[in-house]
């Protein structure tokens, strides 16, 4: 059960007078200084869940399916962090055979549970791995029998036979086998997920933010969190707290005066205007720059590098980078050196320092519970590092451990249960729009985005449940559930109907729909800025002619 | 001379279908000049709005719009020598902005603005934006804003970009006087989407007019004004008006849609009848693919359309081939040059300072100052920082030190460089 009491707080002549509606301890309140009319919501939960990324979500179906209570908040949206910048690869542990056997294990079992379990999240692709003329033949050598070892299959393929699979590689290939890689669409992963968890009674918050823990001995008694949108501030009592926030688990973790090492590697990938394999493509060597080229639906991504950051707020894909991986994967693939992308984008990997040595990539990409238990903490939990493909597994250790606080003592479920699949979030998935607009063949449904083909009705399907999630409306959180902003234009002008729109169904008031498509075009330029050259500077060019030149959104709010 | 002969053999070409080009022709043409322009586009003038920017804004930052946009330049003279605007000097500026003004008055197309001051509109943004000279068309707007009038705002279904309610909303407080209504497009198209230019065709029959006043009539009530995409025909946008004004009882007012430009489009149509009027030729369609040059003079351009290509023999030549959108720059990963005559390049030194981390940074991106260096005469500068040819120019967007976007002085750049241009071809001829 979730509590919910109201609080209101009136300051009047500096006076303060507070009224309650008889819940809770007002003294609580006490040094809780708050505008005229600002709600103080109070909330009750078995477990508060910090970050609506893969792992949070993935946690709060994990323990929703055990009868656990949840709430999930995010400071901003769901996979708003690496959980929404990945390469999309499920990964068959081939990857990791060399430098890192325990996650080559775990991506092996969990990715065969995950094409069982949520195969409309996912594209059974397959991928190869491929060497080419220079690369170091030892590592190509013991390749075939690390796998062997760790139990992962793989295939040798003739140099010839690859090409015929997949024509845009390089002739130079000196050794190939084919592995068990996917493709996992990464947003509908993480909405499904979630979708299952809200069905079985949590609840999530976004645009939350945690203030704050008030700790009583070896005790987290109270959570503060502020809506960052309506300033609201909001106290929850949770018996357990997980920290599931990624690259900011540090962060949060010293909110509560612990402390949690973490490396942040930032890694950046590109996004290619149409796909070029069919499979995933792996550079044969060990993980470097550039040696991953997989497919994302109706593009391709490019990736990846490995720079490390002091913060992980501050990742952003540099030129130098774009640079990089694109000299390193035209290796691969020569058509990658001339071909048009429409974006790059950069996610943070939050690794465990451990046994820190300075290149990012020799750390584990395995994942880390900590119980805190030793820092005198016995209700909070940690949950950082690890990937996309082992995210079920990360939720299944955390919820154990916090089932096992809780006294709860009933089983996993999503070793077992198929995730459903429901059709809100089917628009998340390239080109299925325009698929289901050709086959519908309804004249009269205008399209708002015309590169991905997303129609109005799909918007309004999207706009109508997040009204009914009590989610907040902008431009953002519908290119986040759709195929929005994400192709050519980038925004330019599905961002402008997209605003029309909900301005002409009365959802946006006053300036709310410019700020909206302000901050659209913004986190849309985030991605565009690396990769501006040929026709994607010309694109950009009369975006800025349009937004800027002729209707002035530079200039802020009205003159 | 055969019209074959006069395409082969001109006294000035003009490369670029722009504004700028367009400009620099009617302005040569009309000074009795043979002129040839060739364009590969149908010229992003159909991008533009419509209306006339002089100068808004300067400096970027810390932000100063002027009122009188004359008082900006002079400051703006002042401040940037390097801006073309100063390599044009306020006189000039002046003398093209009024000979301009003419010319479209003489194809039948009437600008509208204050004495020396900027006027503001309303833009289907639902933003406000500030202007020198806007079509006739659009000026009961202009008032009405300045007056507060009660005003009618009329969309329709399948416009997708132009949203009457996101004006009602956003410009509402400033403008209480603003209602809308959505209506059907009276005359039927293929698909849900509705596209200005048949919008705009389809309104030059009075029939179409007389179901579209009978469709806005009931929900007129107190409106003084109303206001509409700016699809009000596209040929005789006046006409178009005044006849709809007439069935409804209430003036009428364009207001500037997303391209493709109706208003554009008619600024464009404008420009090339007074230049072909003069003797101007136009080849449409057609690129320029290389320049002749004997030692220091350029002596003709290569130009092809599809499978066909001529050759024609120039006096001088006008560069004005706009940026990356025209063609006239291309940048690849290591850096950006001048696609024609593989011209130096002002520009940043390298990519990464090519944009700022913010679209919106009110200081505009570096980038946008790239372009070709020129000396007092509009002449592009080489390698060796000296002429590149006696008798090449170059006007319009493709110079460097500007930021017409953020400065809002589009329209007046590229006919005063335009203008400019021209002017030293004639004396230096």
């Amino acid at each position: 059960m979730i509590y919910q009491k109201v609080f209101y707080r009136l300051r009047l002549d500096g006076r303060s007078c507070a009224r309650s509606s008889g819940y809770g301890n007002l003294t609580l309140f006490s040094d809780v200084r708050c505008d005229r009319g600002i709600m103080l919501v109070k909330m009750e939960t078995q477990v508060l869940i910090i970050g609506a990324g893969i792992t949070g979500v993935g946690l709060a179906r994990d323990l929703a399916l055990r009868g656990v209570d949840c709430i999930v908040v995010d400071r901003r949206d769901i996979s708003a962090g690496a959980s929404g910048a990945n390469n999309g690869l499920l990964h068959s542990g081939a990857r990791y055979v060399s430098n890192d056997p325990v996650s080559a294990r775990e991506c092996r079992d969990e990715s065969r549970l995950l094409k069982t379990l949520a195969p409309n999240c996912i594209e059974d692709t397959g991928g190869l791995f491929v060497a080419v003329e220079g690369d170091d033949e030892a590592y190509v050598a013991d390749f075939p029998m690390l796998c062997e070892q760790i139990g992962i299959p793989v295939q040798m393929l003739q140099p010839r036979e690859v090409l015929d699979l997949e024509p845009v590689l390089t002739d130079k290939i000196i050794a190939a086998y084919r592995v068990e890689d996917a493709a996992v669409n990464p947003f509908r992963l993480s909405l499904e997920t979630l979708t299952e968890a809200e069905a079985h009674g949590t609840k999530l918050l976004t645009h939350t933010e945690v203030t704050g823990f008030q700790r009583n001995g070896a005790r987290i008694e109270i959570v503060h969190l502020r809506q960052n949108r309506s300033g609201r501030e909001i106290r929850v009592t949770a018996e357990q707290v997980v920290n599931a926030t990624g690259p900011w688990a540090g962060r949060v973790a010293a909110l509560a005066g612990l402390s949690v090492p973490l490396v942040y590697s930032q890694g950046s990938l590109l996004v290619t205007q149409t796909r070029v394999t069919a499979s995933v493509i792996n550079r044969l060597r060990r993980p470097g720059d550039g040696d991953i080229i997989s497919p994302g639906g109706t593009v391709s991504l490019v990736g990846t590098t490995s720079v490390e950051l002091n913060s992980p707020d501050r990742s952003h894909p540099t030129t130098a980078e774009v640079d990089r991986l694109i000299t390193e994967a035209s290796v691969m693939a020569p058509v990658l050196a001339d071909i048009r992308y429409v974006r790059a984008f950069a996610g943070v990997r939050p690794l465990i320092a451990g046994n820190k040595v300075n290149d990012g990539r020799s750390l584990s990409r395995g994942f880390t519970v900590i119980d805190h238990q030793e820092e005198g903490l016995n209700n909070f939990v940690t949950v950082t590092g690890g990937k996309l493909t082992t995210f079920r597994l990360m939720a299944e250790k955390a919820a154990d451990l916090v089932c096992g606080r809780l006294g709860v003592n009933a089983p996993c479920r999503t070793r077992t249960r198929p995730l459903p699949s429901s059709e809100i979030h089917q628009w998340t998935e390239p080109g299925l729009a325009p698929r289901i607009w050709l086959r519908q063949n309804d004249p009269k449904e205008p399209l708002l985005c015309e590169c991905e083909m997303v129609p109005a009705s799909v918007v309004d399907q999207i706009i109508n449940h997040l009204s009914v999630q009590g989610e907040t409306l902008d431009l953002n959180s519908i290119g986040l559930r759709s195929r929005v902003g994400k192709g050519c234009c980038q925004g330019a002008f599905c961002g402008f109907r997209l605003s029309a729109h909900i301005y002409d169904r009365g959802d946006f008031k006053s300036d709310q729909g410019l700020v909206a498509l302000q901050q659209f075009l913004e986190r849309r330029w985030h991605g565009l800025r690396p990769i501006l050259w040929g026709p994607q500077l010309a694109q950009e060019e009369l975006q800025e002619a349009l937004h800027c030149g002729m209707f002035g959104l530079e200039l802020g709010p009205l003159p | 001379m055969t019209d074959a002969a006069a395409e082969k053999k001109a006294d000035l070409v003009v490369i670029g279908a722009g504004l700028a080009g367009s400009a620099a022709t009617a302005f040569a043409a009309t000074r009795g000049i043979k002129t040839v322009q060739v364009g590969l586009t149908l010229g992003h003038t159909l991008f533009a709005s419509g209306v006339l920017d002089l100068l808004g804004i300067h400096p970027l930052s810390p932000r100063n719009r002027w009122e009188d946009p004359w008082a900006g330049i002079a400051a703006l003279i002042n401040d940037q020598p390097e801006h073309p605007y100063a390599k044009a000097g306020l006189e000039n500026i002046r003398k093209a902005w009024q000979s301009f003004l003419e010319i479209l008055q003489r194809a039948g197309l009437r600008y509208c603005g204050w004495p020396g001051r900027n006027a503001t509109l309303a833009t289907c943004a639902g933003t406000l934006k500030t202007t020198y000279r806007v079509p006739q068309t659009m000026w009961p707007g202009v008032l009405g804003l300045n007056e507060k009038r009660a005003v009618l705002i009329i969309d329709f279904e399948g416009m997708k970009e132009f949203s009457g309610a996101r004006i009602v909303e956003t410009i509402g407080a400033r403008w209480p006087g603003l209602r809308t209504q959505r209506l059907k497009f009276p005359c039927a198209f293929i698909g849900a989407d509705r596209q200005n230019f048949f919008m705009a065709e389809a309104l030059e029959s009075s029939q179409v007019r007389s179901e579209l006043a009978e469709a806005i009539a009931p929900f007129l009530q107190s409106a003084e004004l109303i206001g509409m995409p700016a699809i009000l025909g596209l040929q005789q946008p006046e006409e178009v008006t005044a006849d709809l004004e007439q069935k409804l009882g209430a003036s009428i007012f364009e207001i500037p849609t997303m391209p493709p430009s109706v208003p554009g489009l008619r600024l464009k149509e404008a420009i090339e009848k007074e230049a072909m009027r003069a003797g101007a030729v136009i080849l449409h369609g057609m690129r320029a693919t290389a320049v002749k040059s004997k030692g220091r003079r350029c002596v003709g351009v290569s130009i092809e359309a599809g499978q066909s290509r001529m050759e024609v023999e120039a006096g001088a030549l006008i560069l004005a081939t706009g940026r990356f959108l025209g063609g006239g720059l291309a940048a690849s990963r290591s850096g950006i040059r001048e696609t024609l005559l593989d011209l130096p390049v002002h520009q940043p030194k390298q990519r990464e300072d090519w944009h700022r981390a913010s679209f919106l940074d009110p200081d505009g991106h570096p980038i946008n100052r790239a372009g070709l260096e020129i000396d007092g005469s509009f002449r592009p500068l080489g390698r060796n920082g000296r002429i590149a040819y006696e008798n090449l120019y170059a006007a319009g967007s493709l110079l460097a030190h500007q930021d017409w976007i953020r400065m809002k002085c589009g329209a007046g750049l590229a006919i005063s460089t335009a203008f400019g241009a021209v002017q030293r071809f004639i004396e230096q001829r």
